[in-house]
């Protein structure tokens, strides 16, 4: 019974010292300064657009890609920091699925384009990925076989504040007369995107 | 005064690493194409469906004559599997009416080794697998021959030339 009555003591002294210090901090024109200090984490991430529900996604596969008219793949890049990024892709030929001991026939891309302007294979690049171990492709690489294993710098840009979405339209053609020689079969080409900083 | 001061970091200025690579695969099928057979002309141009037309010039020559014209048969097929064929062929006298018939007769030859002359009328043909765009399989020789003695009346002569394939895997 004491102890709740020494309680409600000290709670009456709490609310005077209250009233006291805004009292006195408006007679005396005292400033309280709380500072809040957070930060926004960067972020960069890359993925095939599915555009019925604009998520991105690590893997895409696209069916009917050997007609004349092609193939598109919607490619994005979110992020919010501001960055100079190459988007590379290494792109295989369409391979013939057949059984181990019979000869595989490929067709060739014929063209890629992105935001329709053409994309030419290179040669000289230097990692496929940061996310892998970072190796030279330039050992052994002409410009020749550059174009046989169709690597291209697909997308050259700098992020900039303001905008977060970058989206691009791959555009891919498999080379026609192949296709019109091809033997029947199924045929499976891969691509893969990989980006780097410029620098 | 109550002051309070919100200060946002906006992105630090360490890079973020990049995410890893991404991979989307192409996929289409070529479909698979039976076997067509076609005939090429008196000049080599290849006939589109397998109508052509062979025109013989007979001499007037009243003894014994023969006149023949080679017509060039070839395929073009993109099979899953190879398949065996016979193409076979069946050609009718040349007349002019029931009185004037000239009869033919007809032989093969082939360079392909995948092609055998049977019967004399019959190619026998191993169609490989996968895509085989404008391949020969050889010439059909149809001779026209009419003895001594025998008169043919001046007119149009007519006649026929059937072309049969089966296949079998």
């Amino acid at each position: 019974m004491r102890r709740n009555t020494d309680m409600k003591k000290w709670f009456v002294i709490y609310i005077f010292l209250f009233l006291a210090l805004f009292s006195a901090s408006g007679e005396d024109n005292k400033e309280v300064t709380a500072d809040v200090k957070t930060s926004v984490s960067g972020y960069l991430i890359h993925g095939f657009l599915d555009t019925s529900d604009n998520t991105l996604r690590d893997t895409a596969t696209i069916p009917n890609a050997l007609g004349k008219s092609g193939v598109d793949l919607y490619y994005t890049i979110r992020t919010n920091q501001r960055a100079g990024l190459i988007v590379y892709a290494s792109i295989t030929p369409f391979e013939q699925q057949v059984a181990a001991e019979d000869k595989q026939t490929s067709i060739s891309i014929d063209s890629v384009m992105v935001d329709g302007k053409i994309v030419t294979p290179v040669n000289g690049l230097q990692y496929i990925s940061n996310g892998q171990s970072a190796f030279s492709l330039d050992a052994g690489v002409t410009e020749e076989n550059a174009v046989q294993d169709n690597r291209y710098q697909l997308i050259n840009f700098d992020s900039t504040y303001g905008q977060n979405e970058y989206t691009y339209v791959i555009h891919i053609t498999a080379n026609q007369r192949e296709v019109s020689e091809a033997p029947a079969g199924q045929y499976i080409a891969s691509v893969t995107l990989s980006l780097m900083y410029k620098d | 005064m109550v002051v309070i001061g919100v200060t946002a970091i906006f992105a630090s200025s360490a890079r973020v690493d990049i995410p890893s690579s991404l991979s989307a695969t192409l996929t289409d099928t070529v479909e698979e194409g039976d076997v067509s057979i076609f005939v090429y002309d008196e000049y080599g141009a290849r006939q589109s469906g397998m109508i052509t037309t062979v025109e013989f010039t007979f001499p007037s020559d009243p003894g014994a004559w023969e006149v023949d014209h080679d017509v060039p048969f070839g395929y073009s097929s993109n099979l899953f599997e190879g398949k065996r064929g016979i193409l076979s062929f069946d050609v009718t006298p040349l007349h002019k009416d029931k009185d004037d018939v000239v009869p033919t007769y007809i032989s093969l030859e082939t360079s392909n080794p995948d092609v055998k002359v049977v019967n004399d009328s019959e190619f026998v043909i191993d169609f490989r697998k996968g895509y085989k765009g404008e391949v020969s399989l050889g010439i059909l020789n149809i001779a026209v021959r009419k003895p001594a003695g025998k008169i043919l009346e001046a007119g149009e002569y007519t006649g026929s030339i059937s072309v049969n394939l089966s296949t079998s895997n």
